[in-house]
């Protein structure tokens, strides 16, 4: 039986505007962080990002360290948000992923978000009876 | 620049495990062991066993700079991970 498969994916400019910087602190290391906010059915919202470090230091493969993965949950609960998604950055290739990426996948079936170093870009997959890309829609706070 | 990454452990002369990937131009498993080999050596762990149980193939990517240039260098980048001098 499948996971519900995202048709959406929401996530704050300002969100996206941290990213990319801690993509490019990270680089040539591949960047990650949690991902929070909530679910609604196959719509994700993306509020907030808890950055974390890499703890494999690797340009290829990233690890969020378990302590930070902890914090992030703790983080998330007290905020009454969830981890709703995975962040990592792909300093030099498209934001598409890799085999290692989709066996990770399988076994959290989260919005993925991608930035790539590359081609100076952001997109969102997930995980149902196969890697499906989810349209990735921007919002900003201060818009009415 | 597609690049190859094989994830690999291998157990060095004191008994420890070290955990590197090979990181290749070509996919080609036995060039991987071989570079991985050459790397092992000159850090004086040529006695270690490495052979397809301990180097693995991971996934294929594009590469990054400093990968780029030591494939092009050399033919290979090994990215240290845990264990390794």
């Amino acid at each position: 039986m499948p996971e519900i498969v995202l048709d959406r994916v929401a996530v704050g400019a300002d969100v996206l505007s941290m990213l990319r910087g801690h993509a490019a602190d990270c680089s040539p290391e591949e960047a990650c962080a949690l991902l929070l906010g909530t679910l609604d059915g196959p719509s994700c919202m993306i509020l907030d990002a808890i950055l974390t470090e890499n703890a494999d230091h690797s340009p290829v493969r990233f690890t969020v360290p378990d302590d930070q993965l902890i914090r992030s949950y703790r983080t998330a609960e007290e905020r009454r948000l969830e981890v709703v998604g995975i962040f990592h950055s792909h300093p030099g290739s498209p934001a598409v992923p890799s085999e290692t990426d989709t066996a990770y996948m399988r076994l959290n079936p989260v919005a993925w978000v991608i930035y790539s170093g590359s081609e100076r870009g952001f997109r969102a997959w997930t995980m149902g009876d196969a890697v499906v890309e989810v349209p990735l829609v921007t919002w900003d706070r201060n818009d009415p | 620049m597609e690049i190859h990454v094989y994830d690999t452990y291998v157990k060095a002369a004191d008994g420890h495990t070290m955990h590197f990937d090979v990181i290749t131009g070509e996919k080609d498993h036995d060039k991987a062991i071989t570079y991985g080999k050459e790397w092992l050596d000159s850090i004086g762990e040529g006695s270690a066993v490495m052979t397809a149980n301990e180097c693995q193939f991971c996934h294929s990517q594009g590469a990054p700079a400093p990968v780029e240039q030591a494939i092009r260098e050399r033919g290979y980048f090994i990215q240290k991970m845990q264990g390794c001098p």
